[in-house]
């Protein structure tokens, strides 16, 4: 099992959760975050005052799928978040011991 | 024979059995009065008698199995005593019950082995027990140091026991704690519930309340009358209101709300099987079904059970408030300036410390002028006083059956929008005129969102207290750092802002979408308080779009021309824009605590910046880095020809209005710019090309705004003479005179590419016109054509041309929406041009059939059109000139088609 981490433009939300799901993801959480990545942060003048945005809104989605499923899903992601301009974001992916769906007791895949 | 220990034990056990399944049946049958009707106060009471039963009868049974000395002691020298909710015999199903063991020090060793088998007993039963085992001493010692303590023991009742024992401890008790120092009590009280007030809800409109402990539940109740007891030694409300310390009235609705919430709590206790005191959303719905309430069309049943909810709760708290305060003994200030002459302002009113009121000699007067009403107000808003409650609820009174179009008249529109503009406490001062119902007197759909619900999961507020919270927001955000702070206090006509945002929400409660509703309320708002035109659009705008940013912000790319291009289109004004986007951040603010993070606020400043641009067509201090950054782009294009330096290049840039450097491509900017070099004075350079992305003719004519008067109606004639269609054109004078103006034609004389010829012809027929060469009325007789093959619609949408007057600080803008037809910017133009305006910038767009123009103009000397009266002629010339013109289309074609069909 792999944990996909994905850092997203937040207006790309919708269309990579459409997308995700249409490939049989089950599950995600969401949340919203700031940050900031070779893009850095830039600074904004507003009537002579400069205002430095240090961290950029981005939002972060979190799977949880089995390991036949990634690439799959890197694909997806790549392809729904991607607007070609500087700042589209990241993806992660780390390995993933353990999964327990608290009602049931249910562990592994199944858990997923 | 007295039997062995075991079976002693085995019976107590069965004894103690038997009880508990009489208590859980006892339990059941109540649930099944409750049921068929029964009332929430007898539920209390029989509960309260069947637990007494029980713990009297235990009481007894201990007493009779002990021995005689512990009987002597448990008769003479004990006593069981009810404490807090248990003692004002208010025990709801699953309430805690609260006991407490009294003695004398001559009971000796029977005190605590009595008491011992009698809780053991409760909490055997299953009961949530409090318990305590208290000499009297021990308990004006600890009421000194426990504020819980001290109040739960004021509700003592008796219950088995010594009769005597009891009597002494109330007098002893009451002489000594409750009597004393009742001031300290009442402020520790104040600031214990206002602790709760924090944790519970701050206020009575919360979508999922604590019964007990939120604003305006059971707790506040418990307030007046622990205020009451100590100030006046009363116990209950019947007491207070006998002796006429509580008005018949407030007694009313205090017993009402009371019984309101006492049912409501027995069905959460029995539905949840333990102290369940949260009115959740499933809960709702079910007690509203229960209650017989029925969806109607725009209001389901459970909003209409929970606007009664509201309605008891904020009665019951804004009394308790008031009572409590009257408990209060007076503060030396407030002692002092009773004695000193009341001062009194503005004829009316009279001042005394904080308070506004008005001497009882003028009352009728005050409450009889709506203007005076207004007034009153509008002094507490400016002087930042608060209105005497009394004087607020004798408002409210009188005001039930006085009609609301006694105040739709100028006067009182007037002062409203002062309140409504502030500074000060706007959003406190419709708060009091919301308590009065004067606000739905000037709104009068605020009268129908009192109390009511958002059945969702998202918002906390009703919808009144959600709209007058944001205009709290809305005025929060002034005093803030940051953009947004800054946007907020940049915003002229505040009162527009807070208008809004008092009724962006009101269209909810209805079956059609709340933002078309809205916009008719705001359309009947605007209507009632006299607005014009300008201010009814903007009103109207911001109430109808109120989404529109958040959605925008939210979950689209405000890189994307596409999505930042209409957005800029729609918002139209940067005043506009600034509102737009300081109600956006108020609405989400007025959500609930911690709705508005810092990631929602800096999409929307990022897309607010972005927009800037795109509706001001200004220059603005932020385009300095972008305009450094652009230069080295043109530098980098114009590098493998003219090899312009960066200070030349720069310069230039700073000649154009920010509008077209945001909305020009560097390759494009190098070509106008190499043009600009090789022009003389006295001279106009057209090129014209061939767009194969946009399947349109690109036409840049580049000249001196001085070469002509109406340079841009002489090009659009051409045009039309040309038998050309212009899409699309951006007119850009720069501040220098140098007027870079692009058109996108269609030419409907030849599919695809037009051969080179064609275009040249057309170049230079615009130069010569220009130059002076030629004059374009003899090109348009001679070039005049029968109306284009193009299908015309019959009908004809209404022609519109509004001025804007108020957007820009150096132009009045000119907005036309019209059908297209060929020609017609020409038509546009030239009555622009024969009313002697000048045009500085146009954005022409045209949606199929129609075209939205906009026109930024200034007379000859290049100042603002100012007088009113002039304005309108402008607009009235246009419009009737696009009339004439459309017309006379119609007219030839339908002498077309009739000579055709002969």
């Amino acid at each position: 099992m792999k944990l996909i981490e994905a850092i997203i433009k937040p207006f790309k939300l919708d269309e990579v959760k459409d997308a995700l799901l249409e490939i049989g993801v089950q599950g995600m959480t969401v949340t919203e975050v700031k940050g900031f990545g070779r893009q850095k942060g830039h600074k904004e003048t507003y009537r002579g005052t400069e205002y430095t945005i240090e961290f950029v809104p981005k939002v972060k989605v979190e799977v949880a799928v089995a390991d036949s499923l990634v690439p799959r899903v890197l694909e997806t992601i790549t392809r729904s978040a991607k607007t070609g301009s500087i700042g589209d974001g990241k993806i992660f992916v780390r390995d993933l011991s353990a999964a327990v769906r608290i009602r049931t007791g249910e562990t592994g895949e199944t858990a997923l | 024979m007295a039997p062995d220990r075991e079976t002693l034990v085995g019976l107590l056990r069965k004894t103690e059995g038997d009880a508990a399944s009489a208590l859980a049946e006892h339990r059941q049958t109540l649930q099944q009065r409750l049921m068929e009707g029964a009332s929430g106060a007898e539920i209390m009471a029989a509960l309260t008698e069947f637990v007494d039963g029980l713990i009297v009868g235990r009481y007894r049974n201990v007493m009779r199995q002990a021995g005689e000395e512990a009987q002597v002691a448990g008769a003479q020298h004990c006593c069981l005593v009810a404490l807090g909710g248990y003692g004002r015999r208010e025990l709801a199903p699953y309430s805690d019950i609260d006991v407490m063991f009294l003695y004398r020090e001559e009971a000796g060793e029977a005190a605590p082995a009595l008491s011992r088998e009698v809780l053991h007993h409760l909490w055997d039963l299953g009961f949530q027990v409090g318990h305590s085992v208290r000499t009297i001493r021990d308990c004006t010692e600890l009421a000194a140091k426990d504020l819980t303590i001290r109040t739960s023991m004021m509700e003592a009742r008796f219950l088995a026991g010594s009769p005597q024992l009891f009597q002494e401890f109330h007098r002893r008790y009451f002489r000594q704690v409750v009597g004393r120092r009742t001031d300290r009590f009442i402020e520790q009280k104040m600031e214990e519930r206002r602790r709760e007030y924090e944790k519970f809800g701050e206020t009575v409109y919360l979508l999922e309340p604590n019964v007990k402990k939120s604003k305006g539940g059971l707790r506040d109740l418990h307030m007046l009358q622990w205020a009451g007891m100590a100030r006046f030694q009363a116990a209950t409300l019947q007491d207070l209101a006998d002796r006429g310390i509580l008005s018949r009235q407030d007694f009313l609705s205090l017993t009402e709300a009371r019984e309101f919430l006492w049912r409501i709590r027995a069905f959460l206790h029995f539905g949840a099987d333990m102290a369940q005191e949260i009115l959740s959303f499933d809960e709702q719905i079910r007690l509203a079904s229960l209650y017989g309430f029925q969806d109607r069309s725009h209001l389901l049943g459970v909003e209409q059970f929970m606007q009664q909810y509201y309605r008891h709760t904020m009665g019951l708290h804004e009394i308790s408030v008031r009572f409590v305060d009257r408990c209060r003994s007076m503060p030396a200030w407030r002692r002092l300036t009773r004695f000193l002459p009341a001062t009194k302002v503005d004829g009316c009113f009279e001042v005394a410390g904080q308070c506004l009121t008005v001497p009882a000699g003028l009352r009728t007067r005050v409450l009889d002028s709506p203007e005076l009403l207004l007034r009153l107000f509008e002094m507490a808003r400016s002087r930042g006083l608060k209105i005497d409650t009394d004087l607020l609820d004798e408002i409210h009174r009188h005001l039930d059956g006085v009609s609301d179009e006694a105040f739709r008249t100028p006067k009182v529109s007037r002062v409203f929008l002062r309140i409504l503009t502030g500074p000060g406490e706007v959003a406190g001062t419709l708060e009091a005129m919301h308590r009065a119902h004067l606000l739905e007197k000037l709104i009068p759909v605020f009268a129908t969102v009192r109390g009511l619900m958002q059945f969702n999961q998202y918002h906390k507020y009703t919808v009144d207290e959600h709209s007058l919270l944001a205009v709290a927001k809305a005025e929060a955000l002034a005093r803030e750092p940051g953009i947004i702070g800054e946007v907020c206090r940049e915003i002229r006509r505040r009162d527009l802002l807070h208008l809004a945002l008092l009724l962006h929400d009101l269209g909810k409660g209805r079956d059609a979408d709340h933002s078309e509703v809205g916009k008719a309320i705001a359309e009947e708002a605007a209507a009632r308080l006299g607005f014009d035109e300008q201010e009814t659009r903007t009103l109207v705008f911001l109430v109808h779009q109120h989404l529109l940013m958040a959605h925008t912000a939210f979950r689209r790319d405000p890189y994307d021309e596409k999505v930042l291009l209409p957005f800029a289109r729609a918002v139209a004004t940067p005043e506009v824009l600034k509102k737009l986007l300081v109600l956006t951040a108020a609405d989400i603010a007025a959500v609930g605590p911690g709705v508005l993070t810092k990631w929602k606020e800096s999409l929307l400043i990022e897309l607010y910046l972005r927009t800037l641009p795109e509706v001001s067509g200004e220059r603005t201090e932020a385009g300095l880095d972008r305009l450094k950054e652009l230069a080295g782009e043109v530098a980098h294009e114009l590098a493998d020809t003219e090899a312009g330096d960066l200070g030349w290049i720069e310069s230039q840039l700073g000649q154009f209005p920010l509008r077209y450097l945001h909305g020009t491509a560097p390759k494009r900017i190098a070509a106008h710019l190499r043009a600009v070099k090789r022009l003389q004075a006295g001279e106009a350079l057209v090129e014209g090309s061939f767009n194969e992305e946009r399947g349109a003719c690109e036409y840049t004519v580049i000249t001196f705004n001085d070469l002509t008067p109406g340079i841009f109606s002489k090009i659009a004639g051409v045009m039309a003479a040309q038998g050309l269609q212009i899409l699309d054109a951006q007119i850009i004078t720069r501040h220098d005179g140098v007027v870079v103006d692009t058109f996108q034609v269609s030419d409907p004389d030849y599919a695809g590419v037009p051969p080179i010829e064609r275009l040249t012809a057309t170049a230079a027929t615009i130069v010569k016109v220009l130059k002076g060469e030629e004059a374009v009325e003899r090109l348009m007789s001679r070039g005049s054509r029968l109306p284009s093959a193009r299908r015309l619609p019959t009908s004809r949408q209404a022609t519109e041309v509004q001025i804007d007057n108020e957007t820009s600080d150096r132009f009045t803008i000119i907005d036309v929406f019209a059908d297209d037809r060929q020609g017609l910017l020409y038509i546009i133009t030239h009555a622009i041009f024969q009313l002697g305006l000048s045009v500085h910038a146009a954005r022409i767009s045209t949606r199929l059939d129609q075209v939205a123009d906009v026109f930024y103009v200034t007379d000859q000397e290049g100042a603002k059109i100012a007088a009113p009266a002039r304005l309108e002629t402008i607009r009235a010339t246009i419009e009737k000139e696009i009339d004439r013109f459309l017309d006379q289309q119609v007219d030839a074609l339908e002498r077309v088609s009739s000579g055709s069909s002969s």
